[in-house]
């Protein structure tokens, strides 16, 4: 009786849980710099940032995607039932694809952003950055779906970089050559393979059981000894996704079941989202909310990709119209090596960045041995991907 | 396919109410009425041959003389010296109380200090209640629909309950939301006295006299009025039916087309406008404004569907109490019954056996654990004999509400409903010696008859709880409580909806008027 108290109460010895990966990882780690992600202890570091970013871009990196909160779906409705979720046309999706989508509350406001894999019409996984089982569950009021939480039974990997397909290929998984961007295959019965990743650059995501995670590590880590593999913290992979315009849930915008104050959540319009929403559609949450926005011109931001002047990051810098007047905020910052500049992610009030796109400034606070250096930098509003790299696309990828 | 300009859903006094109102502002306005008859939950029915009982409602305490003039209720036969009923409350020894007129005069067996402190309490209540009266008439405020005129009255309420003076206005954010039974035991001794004033509190929501907020239930009861008088309980010359009829009289005379006999399946909806109505029997129906008197939960799950409503409203929808705890009991007498305690004329009046609080509170109680009261609550009527016209000669019927009947009974109602209803009638028995062999027929509604019969989820006779944090603003939810919907052009009434339940036609005449504003 005792024991099992102590046991059921145990869970304060040990915070964060850790991935089937974690040992691996372990293994890599110099530098001891884990965050939370979710709930998972997950690396910020493995060894210096650099080298990891270098290995996104010039050889083969390996993120630990596994504390990703992922819902299997299925059922005969399935089809129906996402449509009614996300803002995109699910019934357009192919089997054996991946969607990246979006879903809204019923005022229109983002709850989250997610990838959607199809397995086939009544069988797909969705994986997202907060958890939802409620929402869905609410949600699936009247479909005949069944939603399943696998975030603890499944695992993942994410293989980017130039030499990632030669990497999986020398590791055994068959065919994935010819997977183009955004398709997916089924090496086996129990691993999921899809070209897909958070970098802009050619790579791959494994989705897998947890007790498959050790013997596909060592697969992919004995194939890649010599193609430059490396294991990735995620400081590294945000630097290559704020290169490709990526937006991350909370950080680059608050989600609506985050926002304390109601005018902080965003509508998809406001996050630069307004391509995914299908209009057409008969109905998905949100869908009269973001009409009646749209009809009245209710959106209140922007979302702009930056091109700042100088070398110094802007991250969290405010952005000024004509040096005087607060018109936004940088959202996320990096000195990007492979476009050598300082780039950003930045959300504008409405009209700047909309109507008004010029005379726009960041005021960057740089301290330097104690003393801070206030700068005034010209900001530039231009067209996501700061980097975009032909391979991303390429199919057959070209062997290294 | 026949087309009109608005629509509305159900045949009950509200849907009545504002097809009259849209109709008389020139609009083609088609009824659709799922039974053979008009009044929904107020109509009548033969229970046996010759006897005209009141299915469910049989009293009427909220007609206001705006409802009665703008319906033209008395050009079609309704009389507005209608029978004013007085309350008897009685214990099963047969002691009693009788109250008139808004509990103002009570019969002689109280003590002065009683009749005194009753008629203070009265008066506060009735200022209180008077200023929640005032808002009866008003599309309720939400955020589409705050003008400067509904801020101003708010202010202007809030600025006559302080010119009232400190204490009254002390008084009112004391009392607001106490129980019913606290009220009632600071200020009088009579247990008879107390329970009658308890159980009206309480009959018809899911609060016991010591449940917080059950005095609000109370305030509510004394806003009613019947033609300027406040607080009455009123029969209606020729009974509840001739209501009902006047109603439907004026609907045909404002030109409402009413077709019986057609259960609505669903709703056209293009895009996210509502296009017609879809009956059970695949007929179509097209109108660019539909108005739904039928439940909140039966409209917007049914007609419309989950599958259709954003996950919020839906949420919202779903944790809506709805189930009904009221059961009601028709019986056709041959004699007219004889009580050893009451005399002839006090069999006219409303009888209510509601001993004391206590015995209200330990009937409620079973109904939190869905178990049934041993010995019940009831309020009883025999309009037969208050109006002579509804039974034979020298015959009657009883109309019999009984309080705290869970819908979701532990063991089901088809197992208990028989046990139930003799226990009733041994109980009556105590008041009314030999009444089981007059009976000719018994019909016993349970929460789950009501649901079937006049399709209210629930059986509830409010549609859905009517308690403070589902009033004015806040019913039937937020969004909706303007009686628009998020549907375009699809609106709502009915008694889930603000004012809420009670033979009224209120909420039928707002939306009426709501809909008027919005397509001018």
């Amino acid at each position: 009786m005792k024991k099992d108290f102590l046991e059921k109460r145990s869970h304060f010895k040990q915070p964060l849980k850790v991935t089937p990966f974690y040992e691996k990882f372990l293994g890599e780690m110099t530098e001891g710099y884990w965050y939370d992600w979710s709930g998972y202890k997950a690396a910020s570091v493995i060894q210096d940032q650099e080298l990891e970013y270098f290995a996104i871009r010039s050889t083969c990196s390996v993120f630990d995607i596994s504390p990703l909160i992922k819902y299997r779906i299925t059922g005969k409705d399935t089809e129906n039932f996402l449509n009614k979720l996300t803002v995109r046309n699910v019934s357009l999706q192919k089997i054996n694809t991946v969607q990246y989508t979006l879903w809204c509350d019923d005022n229109g406001n983002v709850l989250d952003d997610g990838t959607l894999f199809k397995f086939n019409d009544q069988d797909y996984r969705l994986c997202c950055q907060e958890r939802h089982f409620p929402w869905l569950l609410d949600t699936s009021l009247g479909f005949d779906v069944k939603i399943l939480e696998e975030t603890e039974i499944i695992s993942g990997l994410s293989i980017q970089g130039p030499t990632s397909a030669s990497v999986l290929i020398k590791a055994g998984f068959k065919f994935i050559e010819k997977l183009k961007p955004f398709e997916m295959l089924q090496a086996d019965n129990q691993v999921l393979i899809s070209r897909t990743g958070f970098t802009g650059d050619l790579g791959y995501e494994i989705f897998l059981p947890n007790n498959l995670s050790h013997s596909i590590w060592d697969k992919i880590w004995e194939a890649g000894k010599n193609l430059g593999i490396k294991a990735i913290g995620f400081n590294a992979l945000n630097i290559a996704r704020i290169e490709t315009g990526f937006v991350v849930a909370n950080s680059d915008f608050i989600t609506s079941e985050h926002a304390i104050r109601n005018n902080r959540a965003r509508n998809p319009d406001e996050i630069g989202m307004s391509w995914m929403i299908d209009m057409n559609k008969p109905f998905f949450n949100g869908k009269s909310a973001l009409a009646n926005i749209r009809k009245k011109n209710k959106s209140r931001y922007v979302f702009a990709a930056l091109e700042v002047d100088g070398k110094e990051p802007a991250d969290g810098a405010i952005i000024y119209f004509n040096k005087k007047e607060e018109v936004g905020i940088i959202t996320a910052a990096t000195w990007s090596p492979t476009a050598k500049k300082s780039i950003a992610l930045a959300s504008l009030k409405i009209p700047y960045g909309h109507k008004i796109q010029s005379n726009l400034w960041v005021e960057i606070y740089v301290l330097r041995e104690l003393e801070y250096y206030k700068m005034m930098k010209k900001v530039k509003i231009v067209k996501a991907p700061f980097v975009k790299l032909k391979r991303r696309s390429v199919t057959p990828p070209e062997s290294r | 396919m026949k087309s009109y300009d608005i629509i509305v859903i159900g045949a009950g006094h509200n849907g009545m109410a504002a097809s009259i109102k849209l109709a008389q502002s020139g609009r083609k306005v088609l009824l659709l009425e799922n039974s053979l008859q008009p009044g929904g939950m107020a109509s009548s029915h033969d229970i046996c041959d010759g006897f005209k009982s009141p299915t469910l409602a049989h009293l009427v305490n909220n007609l206001p003389s705006k409802t009665i003039h703008e319906l033209n209720l008395t050009k079609f036969g309704l009389e507005t010296n209608s029978h004013i009923i007085p309350s008897t409350c009685i214990n099963s020894s047969g002691e009693y109380i009788s109250v008139f007129n808004n509990y103002k005069s009570i019969s002689e067996n109280l003590s002065l200090k009683d009749k005194e402190n009753l008629k203070h309490l009265i008066k506060r209540l009735t200022f209180q209640s008077g200023l929640l009266k005032r808002f009866l008439f008003d599309t309720p405020v939400n955020s589409n629909n705050i003008t400067f005129s509904k801020k101003l009255k708010f202010l202007k309420t809030g600025f006559d309950l302080r010119l009232k003076g400190k204490e009254e206005f002390q008084e009112f954010f004391r009392m607001i939301l106490m129980c019913v039974a606290d009220v009632l035991e600071e200020e009088i001794d009579n247990d008879l006295l107390k329970g009658l004033i308890a159980f009206d509190a309480t009959l018809g929501i899911n609060l016991g006299p010591r449940s917080p907020t059950s005095l609000m239930g109370l305030l509510y009861k004394i806003s009613g009025e019947f033609n300027g008088q406040r607080g009455v309980q009123v029969l209606p010359k020729g009974g509840i039916k001739n209501l009902v009829d006047a109603f439907y009289k004026s609907s045909i005379s404002a030109g409402v087309e009413t077709i019986f006999n057609q259960e609505v399946d669903s709703l056209i909806l293009e895009d996210n406008k509502v296009r017609g109505v879809k009956t059970k029997d695949g007929q179509e129906y097209k109108a660019n404004i539909v108005l739904s008197s039928v439940s909140i939960v039966k409209t917007f799950l049914n007609f419309i569907g989950p599958k259709r409503l954003d996950t919020g409203v839906l949420r919202e929808l779903n944790s809506l109490r709805y189930k009904g705890n009221v059961s009601k009991l028709n019986l056709a007498l041959d004699k007219v019954p004889v009580s050893d305690f009451l005399k002839l004329d006090q069999l006219k009046s409303r009888i209510v056996y509601a001993p004391s609080i206590d015995h209200i509170e330990e009937n409620f109680n079973p109904s939190k654990y869905k178990e049934l009261p041993k010995d019940p609550n009831l309020e009883i009527l025999f309009p037969s004999i208050i109006d002579e016209t509804l039974s034979p000669k020298g015959s009657a019927i009883a109309s019999i509400i009984v309080q705290n009947t869970p819908y979701d009974l532990k063991d089901g109602w088809s197992k208990s409903k028989e046990q139930f209803c003799e226990n009733i009638l041994t109980k009556l028995e105590l008041i009314f010696p030999n009444l089981r062999k007059s009976i000719i027929s018994t019909q016993l509604l349970s929460p789950s008859d009501i649901e079937d019969q006049f399709h209210v989820p629930g059986g509830h006779w409010h549609h859905s709880e009517l308690q403070i944090d589902r009033m004015y603003a806040l019913r039937p939810i937020f969004k909706f409580s303007n009686y628009n919907t998020p549907i375009e052009n699809l609106y709502i009434c009915g008694a889930g909806t603000h004012p809420g339940g009670g033979v009224s036609g209120i909420s039928g005449i707002n939306s009426a008027n709501q809909i008027l504003l919005n397509h001018q």
